[in-house]
C-alpha cells in the first residue's frame, strides 16, 4: 500500500494527516502488507513518518529519478571496494 | 557579508545580514529576532538566507524552487515554497497577516525586504557571491589539486588548475571556451561554468544540485553509462566524443574528458567533465507532435528514457525498490512527464506500444539489476483502466513470463482513486497478472475513501 503524498505533506504539522496515517501503517503492519510513503520532501516528514511507524518512502528527499544504470553501479560491490559509489 | 542598512566593517561581519530587528548568521545558521533565537527547518533557513542575501528581488515559486530546493515544479508541488514563506512570516514577521519583509508580489512570486529599509545592491551582491564560493570551496578545496591539474591542463588553455578553479569558482571563465562542469559523488552538479551556459544554454542557478545527465543529453547513441563509470573507475579518466543536445534543441558535437576528483584517503569526490566544441551548432531539429504518429516516431528515436525513483527504507534510507517513471526527451530540447504525454497516447492509441516499452525497458533493467547480485523490487505505475484492455494484459503477461523468478520482484502499483471505478475485466487482469507473479500495491491511500473496498477484491 502507498499513502498519498498530499498526507505526507502534512503529516508533520497536521493531527488529524498524522492520525490517518498512523492508522494505515497500523492496517498494513496487521495485513502484514509493506506500507510506502509518496512524496516525502522534507527531513520534518521523514522524522514524523518514522515516529508513526512508517517503514518505506519516497519522494524528493531520498533522491530524483537516476538511470538504472547509475543507481546499479553505485551498488556493486566493486564499486564500494574502489571506493567510487558515485553516491553518499 | 551586509548587515542590514549598514556597510560591513570586516569579512566575519559579513556573515550575518541584519534588517531591522532580524539577524540572519549564515554560518552559524541562526535566525534571531528582537535578540531572540527562532527555530528554523532546515528548508526555512535556506529560503531565508537566499532571500535575505538578495533583497529587494523578486522570485518566482520556479525560481524559489530551483534555487533553494534544487527542484522543478516538474519534479515537486510549488505550494511547498508557499507553504515554507507561510510558516517564514509566523516566526519573523511582528503580524504575519500584513508582512513586511517576505512580501507578496502579486503574480510573480515573493520579495524579500522591508520597503522603508532596503539595503543597497553592492551589499546583497557581496552576499550572493561569499555564500557560493565558499559552498564550492568547501566542496572541491581538498580535491582538486592533483586530479583536476591533469585534465584542466590537456583540454583547457588555462595552465594554472587553481587559476581555473578559481574562474569556476567566482563564474568568470570569459578566457576559457570550454564547459567547466564540476559534480559530487552522486553526479550532482556543483559547479558549471560560463562557458557551459553559452554552450547549453542553462545558467548554473538552474542546474545546481541536478544530476548531471539530466541537464546534459545526448542527440542519440547514448554511451553506456555503466560501461563509462567502470572506465572512470579503472583509469580515473574517460574521453570521449559525442553530440549533445542544448537547451534550445540545437545539436553540438563535443569532444568531452571526465576526471575523478578524489580526496587525501583516495575517496572519491566527484568529477569534473570538460566539453569542447570540436564541430559546429546545428539548428534545432523540429520536435515530433504528440500525437499517435509522433509518439511512435519519438519512440523509434530512442527519445523516451525510463528513469528510477528510489523507494528506500526510512531507518537507513537505503534503496530497496524503485518506480519507473518515462521521461520523453524531445529533439527540442525539451523533456516532459509522462502526465504530459500519456492522455494523448490513450487518445491516439499509442499507449499500448509506449507501455510496451516501459514494461520490457524496466523489466530487463530489473533482470540486470537482480543478475548482478542488487536485490531490489521494481514498481511500475498503471491505470486501472488499461487493465480492462487485453492487449496491455498481454503486454505484463509476455513481460513476466520473461522475468520468470523475478516475477515476484515486480509490483504493479494502481491508483485507489483509479481502481474505483473499473470494472469485472480488469479485476479478472489484475487477478491474471497476479496468479503469474508480480504483486500488486495500491497507489495514493489517504486520497480517497476507496482504499478498503478495493482491497477486499484483489488477490
Amino acid at each position: 500500500m502507498k499513502i498519498d503524498a498530499g498526507l505526507v505533506a502534512r503529516v508533520d504539522e497536521d493531527p488529524s494527516s498524522a492520525e490517518i496515517v498512523g492508522a494505515l501503517v497500523t492496517i498494513g503492519a496487521e495485513l502484514d502488507v509493506p506500507v510506502s510513503a509518496e512524496g516525502v520532501t522534507t527531513e520534518e516528514q521523514h522524522r514524523a513518518l518514522v515516529l508513526l511507524g512508517g517503514t518505506v518512502g519516497q519522494g524528493p528527499l531520498y533522491g530524483e529519478p537516476a538511470l538504472g544504470d547509475h543507481l546499479l553501479f553505485r551498488h556493486l560491490p566493486s564499486s564500494r571496494t574502489s571506493k567510487l559509489p558515485l553516491d553518499r | 557579508m551586509q548587515g542590514g542598512q549598514a556597510t560591513p566593517p570586516d569579512k566575519a561581519a559579513q556573515r550575518v545580514i541584519r534588517v531591522g530587528s532580524l539577524e540572519i548568521d549564515l554560518l552559524a545558521r541562526r535566525l534571531r529576532v528582537g535578540g531572540a533565537d527562532v527555530e528554523t527547518t532546515t528548508e526555512e533557513f535556506e529560503l531565508l538566507a537566499f532571500m535575505a542575501a538578495r533583497t529587494g528581488h523578486t522570485f518566482s515559486h520556479t525560481e524559489l524552487l530551483q534555487h533553494v530546493w534544487s527542484s522543478t515544479p516538474v519534479w515537486q508541488n510549488p505550494s511547498v515554497v508557499t507553504e515554507h514563506i507561510y510558516r517564514l512570516r509566523a516566526k519573523i514577521e511582528p503580524d504575519p497577516r500584513t508582512p513586511r519583509l517576505l512580501r507578496t508580489v502579486r503574480g510573480v512570486g515573493f520579495c524579500f525586504g522591508d520597503p522603508a529599509g532596503i539595503p543597497s545592491a553592492d551589499d546583497e551582491c557581496d552576499v550572493a557571491t561569499v555564500d557560493a564560493a565558499a559552498t564550492i570551496e568547501s566542496t572541491i578545496e581538498s580535491t582538486i589539486e592533483s586530479t583536476v591539474e591533469s585534465t584542466i591542463e590537456s583540454t583547457v588553455d588555462v595552465t594554472d588548475p587553481r587559476r581555473l578553479i578559481q574562474h569556476v569558482v567566482g563564474g568568470v571563465v570569459s578566457e576559457v571556451s570550454d564547459a567547466v562542469i564540476v559534480t559530487d559523488a552522486g553526479l550532482r552538479i556543483v559547479s558549471w561554468n560560463a562557458a557551459a551556459q553559452r554552450m547549453y544554454g542553462w545558467s548554473e542557478h538552474e542546474v545546481r544540485g541536478r544530476t548531471l545527465y539530466t541537464v546534459i543529453r545526448w542527440s542519440s547513441h547514448r554511451p553506456d553509462l555503466f560501461k563509462t563509470l567502470e572506465a572512470l573507475q579503472a583509469s580515473g579518466q574517460w574521453n570521449n566524443e559525442a553530440q549533445h543536445v542544448a537547451r534550445d534543441g540545437s545539436l553540438l558535437t563535443i569532444h568531452g574528458s571526465v576526471n575523478l576528483l578524489r580526496d587525501d584517503n583516495g575517496d572519491v569526490t566527484g568529477l569534473v567533465v570538460v566539453n569542447r566544441l570540436v564541430g559546429g551548432r546545428l539548428s534545432p531539429r523540429s520536435s515530433a507532435p504528440v500525437d499517435g504518429a509522433g509518439l511512435r516516431r519519438a519512440l523509434d528515436r530512442s527519445e523516451f528514457v525510463v528513469f528510477y525513483e528510489p523507494i528506500v527504507t526510512l531507518h537507513d534510507r537505503r534503496t530497496v525498490a524503485v518506480e519507473a517513471r518515462i521521461r520523453w526527451l524531445r529533439q527540442d530540447g525539451g523533456t516532459l512527464e509522462s502526465r504530459q504525454f500519456l492522455d494523448a497516447a490513450e487518445r491516439t492509441g499509442a499507449l499500448v506500444d509506449l507501455i510496451r516499452f516501459i514494461c520490457q525497458t524496466a523489466c530487463l533493467q530489473l533482470e540486470r539489476w537482480r543478475a548482478s547480485g542488487y536485490d531490489i523490487d521494481l514498481e511500475i505505475d498503471v491505470q486501472a483502466r488499461y487493465l480492462d484492455d487485453p492487449l496491455f494484459v498481454d503486454v505484463l503477461m509476455t513481460c513476466l513470463a520473461r522475468l520468470r523468478e523475478c516475477g515476484s520482484h515486480l509490483w504493479l502499483e494502481i491508483a485507489a482513486i483509479d481502481a474505483a471505478g473499473i470494472g469485472e475485466r480488469a479485476f479478472a487482469g489484475i487477478r491474471a497478472v497476479a496468479r503469474s507473479g508480480a504483486r500488486i500495491t495500491i497507489g495514493e491511500l489517504g486520497a480517497v475513501n476507496a482504499g478498503s473496498a478495493i482491497l477486499r477484491q484483489l488477490p
